[in-house]
């Protein structure tokens, strides 16, 4: 029987991660669905899935986090679930604290539930989190609500947000879209999860790229989501 | 304008000329889209040919320099141009990204039907 949930886990180049991250959901949320978006790997990340039989979608060219992402929203609409979460398949994440994400979704009645480092326990005052500080004082100055955890990769979807990421153009995994959603009027929670540093494999972000992230968010939830309007 | 300025425009537009020709002769753009760059370069030479255009405006628009009139209208036109590079890339990305979704969400409809199995 199909699950109501589905687990979008998009993958670029991660051979050394994949195996664990799907053996951790088989083991830890069993009830859950997922899917696999390879995003155009060089390496065997798509040959190791192949051989152990996960559900992968191969994209022919490589999109990005954003097109990878928004590729398993177009899986999930077409296969009516329920829900869909945001995972990443490079182990930072923990499938254990799924279910609790999906509860708090169901009592509070959320539409996006955030999983989050510091719903609980308090952000430490590292340069790495100036960052998200700053994203947390903007979308405070513009939906009026606090989001203690706003890049947190890790974000549970309801149905009706399922349609928006699948067929809007822009609506990509990250803060921003986030904002956007809350001052639409969409409701948005947090619950406290638990990540591990990466495992193995590069991290995304270098500073540069940091820099040029941290612009192109704070531009976005600033002033052009005031000019946004749906297609 | 100086003589030798003009001269530079009618070079640099008939050079211009030159390239887009040997571009679409080896098809390596479309017609459709040489029209811009025919005009531009034609432009440029209006006003080199009669600079009293570019008086003309200096005059309305208070420009104490011909020259920097022509620069201006260079730039102005360039940006525009750039402007709308950027939205046709913005269409094409999405397009792109589109078909790539499409096709790997069909090839994994394929296999599915292929091996009778559903997750």
């Amino acid at each position: 029987m199909q699950s109501k949930i589905l687990a979008i886990i998009p993958a670029y180049n991660e051979q050394e991660n994949i195996v664990s991250t799907i053996e951790d959901l088989r083991k830890n949320a069993p009830w859950v669905d997922y899917v696999i978006v390879n995003d155009g790997s060089k390496d065997r990340t798509e040959a190791i899935c192949r051989e152990r039989g996960y559900n992968i979608i191969s994209l022919p060219a490589n999109l990005g986090l954003a097109g990878a992402f928004q590729t398993g929203m177009k899986y999930a609409l077409r296969h009516h679930y329920e829900y869909a979460l945001q995972f990443d398949a490079d182990g930072q994440h923990s499938a254990a604290f799924i279910g609790d994400m999906l509860e708090a979704a169901q009592r509070h009645d959320w539409e996006v539930v955030i999983g989050s480092r510091f719903a609980a326990t308090k952000k430490p005052l590292s340069p790495r989190m100036a960052g998200s500080r700053l994203i947390t004082a903007m979308i405070r100055l513009t939906t009026g609500r606090k989001i203690q955890d706003p890049t947190s990769g890790m974000r549970l979807f309801g149905k009706r947000m399922i349609p928006i990421f699948a067929e809007e153009l822009d609506y990509g995994p990250e803060p921003d879209t986030i904002s956007l959603l809350m001052r639409k009027g969409v409701r948005v929670g947090e619950v406290q999860v638990e990540m591990r540093e990466r495992v193995a494999g590069e991290s995304y972000l270098n500073f540069t790229k940091s820099v040029s992230y941290m612009l192109r968010t704070s531009i976005s939830i600033l002033l052009v989501q005031w000019f946004r309007g749906r297609r | 304008m100086s003589i030798l300025f003009r001269i530079l425009l009618i070079a640099g537009a008939l050079l211009s000329f030159a390239f887009i020709l040997t571009k679409i002769r080896r098809s390596e753009i479309r017609i459709a889209d040489s029209t811009f760059w025919f005009l531009f370069a034609l432009g440029i030479v209006v006003l080199a040919v009669f600079p009293q255009v570019a008086y003309v405006f200096c005059d309305i628009l208070n420009i104490e320099s011909p020259v920097n009139f022509v620069y201006l209208v260079i730039i102005a036109i360039l940006v525009i141009r750039h402007f709308m590079t950027t939205v046709e890339i913005a269409h094409l990305r999405s397009k792109l990204t589109s078909l790539v979704q499409e096709e790997g969400l069909e090839r994994h409809e394929r296999e599915q039907k292929r091996t009778g199995r559903r997750l």
